[in-house]
This record gives C-alpha cells, sequence and structure tokens, in this order.
C-alpha cells in the first residue's frame, strides 16, 4: 500500500459515533471529546474541514460544559479535567469560535491546576503527570493567559521529571516515555526554555526508538505503533533533528497500517483502526513531508495555518519544507 | 420476581458484602463462562465462580454490568448522584471501575464519599486492590493515584511538619515501614502480570524514593533491610527478563542514589582500589556479555557512563567494554537477534568512542566498519546517525 487513502479517512472519521449502542463507545465515553478533537483534526489537515457540521460539533462540545467547576468534561455529565478542556478549546479554535467558551472561568480552572511544587494536576482531585502541565500550558497559550502560572516553576518540575537518557517521565523517577518525551518537549518550547534539554542525549533517545521495520516504539524494547509517529516524530521536528530517523521506511510502515476497505489507520499493520491513531498517523506524514497532508504545527498539534494566525510558536521542522 | 440487576451482585461480592469466601483476586473468563458453568453445575455464586478466593467473572456478565451500572447515573454531577441511593452508588462505582479503572467521574464520586464518610478509607484500599487484579486495569494511572490518595489520608504528614521536598509535595504521606513493604509487593505482582507497566512502575518510583529518604536516620535498620530487599528482588527478577528496561532504568536509579547516599550496594564486592560505580556497572556488564544481543543492557550500562561521576570505568573495564563493542560489531550477521544485536553494539560504540575519544567518523569509514553486515536496513539506520558523528551540532 504506498497510497495514502484519504477519502476512505474521511468517511471513517463522519462513521464515528454512529454506534452509540456499542460497549466500545461506553468504554470510551471518558475520551469521547478527546477523540472528536482528534478526528476533526485528522480532516483539517486532510483538507476536509467541513466533513463534520460544525454547529453540530460546537453543540456537543458546549454540552460538555461542567457548569460545577467551570471546565469541560469529555461527555454530557462527566466532571471537568483539563484533558477535555484543551480539547474543546482546541476545537474552538480550529472552527475561530472561541468565544462561545467562559473564558474567564476557563483561565481561573486552569491556573488552579498548578501545584506548590510547580507540576500540573489534571483535576482537583490532584493526579499529576507532565502530560498536565503541557496540556494546561497550551491551553492557557490558545487563550492568551499564560501569565496566569508560574513559569518558572513549571520548568523546574519538568526539569526534575528528565531522566539520565535525556527523555522525560510522566513523575519524577518515572521511566522516560516518549509521549511524556513530546509534551516535556512541547511545554518547555512553549515556554521558550528549550535550554533545558538534554542535547543531544534526548535525540539519541528519539532516533533509537525506530525499529528495523521502519515504525518507531514509545520506549526501549517496545514494539513499534504508528501513534509513535506523531509524539517521536514531533520531539524531533522541535529539536530540528528530523534527518535522524529514517523517514522512507516510516513513510512506508505509516501507510501500510492503513486498513484500505473501511478507512483509518491502526496502531500497527493488520490491526483495528481507530481515530487516535489515524490522527497521529497523518500528523506523522504531515511532519515528513508527505504531499497529500496539510501541515500540522507539532507544538500544538494543530493545523499550522491556524497556529500561524493565532501568532503561537511555530519554530520546528518539517522535511522537504523549504529551510529558512 | 426479576433477580438483582447484575451490578449489584457483582458490587457486593467487590465490596464483600456477601456470605461468600473472602474474595482474594478476580479473573475475567472468556465469553459468557458456558464452559465453567457445565463444570460447577450446582454453583452458588452463578454466573460468577469463587473458588479459594479466586472471583472468576465471565466478561460477557462484568461488560453487561458495566453498561447498566452506567445507566443508573443519569449523570456523575454532585446534584444528581446526592438524589440517588448511597449504598448503590458505591456498589455500580466499583463495577464500572472494574470494567473500566480509567473512568474519572466514578473515582471521583468514590472520593467524595470517602470524604463525606459514605465509604471507608481502610476498606478502600482493599477495593482498589481487587480492581487491580485484573492485569489490564494495573495499567491504569488513576487507579494508582486513587491509591495514593487514599493512603494520603490514612498516613498523613504530621501537621507541623514542613514540607520542602518536591516528591514529598507530589505525594504528601508518612509511610512505616512494613506499609512500603506491603506497596511494593503490590507493584511486584502488577509488574509481574502486566510487564512494562508504566504507571505501577512510577508508584514504585514514589515508594523508593520514600524509603531512601529514611536510610541514613535509621536506627533499627528496618529501612536498610527494606532497601535491601527490593535491591535483591530488583536484581533476581532483571536476571530472568533482560529485556525489561523498565527494570533495568528502575534499578540504575536506586544504584545511582544508593551511591549518592553511601550505602553499599548488596552482593557487589566493594574493591576500595576501584572507583565508586564501577561496581554497578560491572554488574550490568556482566549480564552484557552473556546477552549481548539485549538492548535493554547496552541502555542500562550507557545509562550508568552518562553520570555527572564521569569516569567511573577502571582501565580493565574500558578495554573489555571496547573489546566486547567491536567484537560485537564484527560478529553481527543476518538473522533478527544477531542483527538487533548488531545495531545495538553499533550505536552504543558510536556514541561512546564520540564522548569519549572525539572521533570523527566519515562516511568511508562507518561503510567500512559495517562490511560485515548483509542488511542494508542497518548500514542505512546507522548512517542516518551520521549529522551527529561528525558535527557538534
Amino acid at each position: 500500500m504506498d497510497a495514502l487513502l484519504i477519502d476512505k479517512h474521511v468517511k471513517y472519521i463522519q462513521s464515528l459515533g454512529e454506534n452509540t449502542d456499542d460497549l466500545m463507545y461506553h468504554l470510551t465515553a471518558h475520551l469521547r471529546l478527546n477523540a472528536i478533537y482528534w478526528g476533526l483534526t485528522a480532516l483539517f489537515i486532510m483538507g476536509h474541514p467541513e466533513a463534520l457540521v460544525k454547529e453540530d460539533v460546537i453543540a456537543f462540545v458546549m454540552s460538555c460544559w461542567d457548569d460545577d467547576e467551570g471546565a469541560f468534561g469529555a461527555h454530557p455529565g462527566h466532571d471537568a479535567h483539563v484533558l477535555p478542556t484543551l480539547s474543546s478549546i482546541q476545537i474552538l479554535v480550529m472552527y475561530d469560535e472561541v468565544e462561545r467558551a467562559d473564558k474567564e472561568r476557563l483561565v481561573s480552572y486552569l491556573a488552579a491546576r498548578q501545584n506548590p511544587s510547580g507540576s500540573f494536576s489534571g483535576d482537583r482531585w490532584g493526579e499529576t503527570d507532565t502530560r498536565f502541565s503541557y496540556i494546561t500550558l497550551q491551553a492557557l497559550e490558545l487563550l492568551g493567559r499564560l501569565d496566569a502560572i508560574d513559569k518558572e516553576k513549571a520548568v523546574a518540575h519538568i526539569r526534575r521529571c528528565k531522566n539520565y537518557d535525556g527523555g522525560f517521565g510522566a513523575t519524577e523517577g518515572a521511566e522516560s516515555h516518549s509521549g511524556q518525551v513530546f509534551v516535556c518537549t512541547a511545554a518547555l518550547t512553549i515556554l521558550d526554555r528549550l535550554d533545558e534539554i538534554d542535547q543531544p542525549n534526548l535525540a539519541w533517545w528519539l532516533a533509537e526508538r525506530q525499529l528495523p521495520n521502519g515504525g518507531l516504539n514509545g520506549r526501549p524494547e517496545k514494539l513499534e505503533d504508528v501513534c509513535y509517529s506523531f509524539w517521536v516524530l514531533s520531539a524531533l521536528s522541535i529539536l530540528h533533528k528530523l534527518k535522524w530517523i529514517d523517514s522512507d521506511a516510516l513513510i512506508r510502515f505509516i501507510l501500510s497500517a492503513q486498513d484500505p476497505d473501511g478507512g483509518g489507520i491502526a496502531d500497527r499493520p493488520g490491526d483495528m483502526v481507530d481515530v487516535f491513531h489515524t490522527v497521529f498517523g497523518l500528523c506523522g506524514l504531515s511532519l515528513l513531508g508527505h504531499p497529500d497532508v496539510r501541515e500540522i504545527n507539532p507544538i500544538y498539534c494543530l493545523p499550522a495555518e491556524i497556529a500561524k494566525k493565532r501568532g503561537l510558536h511555530m519554530n520546528y521542522q518539517v522535511l522537504g519544507k523549504d529551510e529558512a | 420476581m426479576a433477580s438483582p440487576p447484575m451490578w449489584r451482585k457483582l458490587g457486593a461480592y467487590m465490596l464483600n458484602n456477601t456470605n461468600a469466601n473472602e474474595v482474594i483476586d478476580i479473573e475475567l473468563l472468556p465469553a459468557d463462562g458456558s464452559e465453567f458453568l457445565s463444570q460447577y453445575p450446582e454453583n452458588p455464586n452463578s454466573p460468577f465462580f469463587l473458588v479459594e478466593g479466586h472471583l472468576g467473572i465471565p466478561q460477557k456478565q462484568l461488560y453487561g454490568a458495566y453498561l447498566s451500572a452506567l445507566h443508573f447515573f443519569p449523570s456523575f454531577r454532585q446534584s444528581i448522584v446526592d438524589a440517588l441511593d448511597s449504598t448503590d452508588v458505591a456498589l455500580a462505582t466499583s463495577v464500572i471501575l472494574l470494567a473500566n479503572p480509567d473512568h474519572n467521574s466514578a473515582w471521583n464520586i468514590r472520593k467524595k464519599f470517602l470524604l463525606s464518610g459514605a465509604l471507608q478509607m481502610n476498606k478502600e484500599l482493599e477495593v482498589v486492590r481487587l480492581i487491580g487484579t485484573i492485569p489490564k486495569n494495573s495499567r491504569a494511572s488513576l487507579l494508582w493515584h486513587h491509591w495514593r490518595w487514599v493512603m494520603e489520608h490514612l498516613f498523613p504528614v504530621a501537621a507541623s511538619k514542613t514540607l520542602s521536598r518536591s516528591s514529598d509535595l507530589e505525594w504528601a504521606v508518612e509511610l512505616p515501614p512494613d506499609i512500603c513493604e506491603r506497596d511494593l509487593e503490590i507493584v511486584h505482582r502488577a509488574v509481574a502480570t502486566y510487564p512494562r507497566n508504566y504507571h505501577a512502575w512510577a508508584h514504585r518510583a514514589l515508594v523508593q524514593r520514600h524509603i531512601l529518604a529514611h536510610c541514613k536516620n535509621d536506627p533499627d535498620g528496618a529501612w536498610n533491610s527494606i532497601l535491601r530487599e527490593e535491591y535483591g528482588r530488583m536484581t533476581t527478577w532483571l536476571e530472568s527478563h533482560v529485556s525489561d528496561y523498565s527494570a533495568a532504568q528502575y534499578l540504575v536509579q536506586m544504584q545511582w542514589s544508593m551511591q549518592k547516599l553511601e550505602l553499599p550496594l548488596p552482593n557487589i564486592a566493594r574493591d576500595p582500589n576501584s572507583l565508586p560505580g564501577s561496581g554497578a556497572v560491572e554488574y550490568f556488564m556482566a549480564l552484557l556479555r552473556r546477552f549481548p544481543e539485549r538492548e535493554t543492557l547496552w541502555l542500562a550500562v550507557k545509562g550508568h557512563l552518562v553520570q555527572p561521576e564521569q569516569h567511573i570505568l577502571t582501565a580493565a573495564q574500558t578495554a573489555s567494554l571496547k573489546g566486547m563493542l567491536l567484537g560485537e560489531v564484527k560478529s553481527a550477521g543476518s538473522g533478527d537477534e544477531r542483527l538487533r544485536a548488531g545495531a545495538n553494539a553499533l550505536r552504543f560504540l558510536f556514541w561512546y568512542l564520540h564522548q569519549e575519544d572525539n572521533v570523527k567518523f566519515t562516511e568511508e569509514s562507518i561503510r567500512a566498519v559495517l562490511s560485515s553486515h548483509s542488511d542494508s536496513a542497518i548500514t542505512r539506520q546507522t548512517l542516518a546517525l551520521l549529522p551527529l558523528l561528525g558535527k557538534t551540532e
């Protein structure tokens, strides 16, 4: 399979949410808003933003508002959390409808997520993870309110989660993981503190994620997975080290994980597809310069043209794009 | 007369509210469990099975119970939940979380109930432990967080104590040694049944920090005893799971922390003439000689070498390492294992020589070294590393 099956993927995304009686639908309710953001982002970079009905999507987003807390939950009736809150803001940004949300209450909720140590929690119950640092920082930047948190402490916490291999973990002492590496690298970019990155050790660690079959894994000795095409690649893109991996082999790997019948992309060839791997496979192809995919800004995982219009950080590498 | 909804029955088992034997662990059985049902016609726990404390739940029953437990909640808003029967809420959330431990709203309800007293903190740990006995559940980050949250209430830090260490701020507990030991055992079971379990290992690292913080001032030696036991558990595990990088990196971190605190590494003879740290490196090099194809072990050795206290290799170790590296590279051939071994060794070699000797590699010299490889994938991937090797950017 060497073609990117855009039309099939668009139809696949449109079909999601049709089976509301599915067990799968209910097992993933706590991720619903995130899933809509993944689907919409994929549609945007495939050049088909109109494939979902804008007002229907926005209506669903607003129905997830948790008025007790002043932020968004993943599904109507679910509790507020930074994960769906960022997804909501990202969706509204893509549709250029951010004013629909209560910006004051959102900023208040997000700022309250920073802990005395500088770490960030996902919600009022306190789970901390460097993912939440990134998510909260991005959400605040999109709302133009990065001033609402303590940047120095945020950096200090991320630094404490840096490991000897140059990678980052979810919490202090936790193993380096590509997902965590991405969020920490992107968070440091937003904070203009890439000096905190252990170079070139981190680039080495990222380059070592590539396996003989061309795919990338998330940690040493683990299997390849298409989603790491985004987590690993975005970090390499931010570090301007995309040439440290074999891009042809990776492109072939991502394309081979497509479902030629129903559309969508899976974690690896032959497995069942889902919207998560679909968007991240497409984002990987974008960074690798695939001609059929529009540019994604890896720092935010938002379409580049939208990020540019909003004056966000734009310093990253895309293969094949003219170097400045 | 209609029988009670499945989730009430299942929830009762989980909260040990029945006359049945105490439930030690839970196992998911395939499909609807009909093959087991036919073996035990007189089963009083039908459609579940309870044999010597092992509760077996057919998948079909669990997910059916999950869906109906979800339907019990019109919404997870406080005002809506307050109007529901609290016993039912406790049963329904335990079933929701057994099937889907990522369901944050369900965990939140339980936290609210724990704060109000509708649920008890000490019993809650048992519910969480039970949920975690299904291997895939033990990967859920929220499960481990809920565990730590409950522990913060059971073992709070004295009000007079100022929390200054970042790790204390992240998990504000004052744990006695036996509780740390219990947590380590629970984590060990989780990583044994679900290998590379990220959040289990992350929890283990938090517990390890807690133990280490007590080891210098340890009058009765209880803390050092637990530390040594954990060290032994890790080396035993690693020696029979040499691709478990989560374990290797955990051990490397443990070794440094112990070296920094000047605690002796168990089972490693301390040679007074050698540099501190060389014992820990030797531990991994010995494993590497036996399993040179294992990426995990190369990375662990590399991990020790990037330490701020750089020159921890003896001259003999350096020579041995270089010899191994070059030998590995030259003998690597076709076949997946040897290919990987060659790739791992090559990457390590280039990185190491670049660091230590500032050797500059050219495409020519690399192709010469790689001439013994028939597979172009290795050549391509190694050449992709050239930008680093020739430049300093």
